[in-house]
């Protein structure tokens, strides 16, 4: 004979360590959440590589899908960026450094560089130089040759007298 | 229009041909028949890979046997 013992059934269902199918863990979905593999988004790679100098480098160093690849010089002097062109030709643009020094004088010394390479210019100034340098030198004799003929008549008078 | 300007049309959306400003040359002169344009673009390749014109020419030939 059975009895209907409440106590008996609570014995039924005893704790189970590591089954824990029904229970309630609030923790479940912040674990979830961070089991889930993250998509990190890669950060744009530079091609390229350090070399020598220029001649190093060669036609398969750069992409071929139209990307630029830097190549820093070993002693940083220059940085040649390469790019295959539309043509089938390799571009390619040279970065110098510039000092901290000779910054702030860049743009005197750009415009004087303009100024001495301008042929134009030196040349019309040349001109003009050689026209000042003829005008003192007949300037010059005028006034000697009348210092001259001043130094005369007064002989002359002294001479009179 | 016809399959080939399907496909060519497909072939110069595709960002893979769009990023690319040879591709993209090459495919607009085929599509143009500039044929003198591609034959530029092929000995410039061949010259700034240092491959001599006539090796490459052979090479070609050799896949057509």
């Amino acid at each position: 004979m059975q009895m209907n013992n409440p106590y008996q059934q609570q014995n039924n269902f005893q704790y189970a360590p590591g089954y824990n199918a029904y229970q309630y863990n609030p923790w479940a979905n912040v674990q979830r959440m961070q089991e889930q593999p993250q998509i990190q988004q890669q950060p744009p790679c530079i091609n390229g590589k350090i070399v020598q100098d220029a001649n190093s480098i060669v036609a398969n160093d750069v992409p071929m899908d139209g990307s630029v690849a830097l190549f820093p010089k070993s002693d940083l002097s220059e940085i040649y960026a390469k790019q295959w062109a539309s043509d089938g030709k390799i571009s390619t643009v040279v970065f110098k450094p510039i000092q901290n020094a000779c910054a702030d004088n860049s743009s005197q010394n750009e415009q004087n560089v303009k100024f001495g390479l301008s042929d134009d210019a030196t040349t019309a100034l040349d001109k003009k130089m050689d026209e000042l340098l003829e005008k003192i030198e007949q300037l010059e004799k005028n006034i000697e040759k009348t210092s001259s003929t001043r130094s005369r008549s007064t002989v002359k008078k002294d001479g009179d007298a | 229009m016809n399959p080939m300007e399907i496909l060519m049309n497909r072939i110069m959306n595709s960002p893979q041909i769009e990023n690319n400003p040879i591709a993209k040359n090459a495919l607009q002169m085929y599509r143009n028949g500039d044929t003198q344009g591609l034959k530029n673009m092929a000995e410039n390749m061949c010259s700034e890979r240092g491959i001599p014109l006539e090796k490459a020419k052979e090479e070609v030939m050799k896949l057509f046997n």
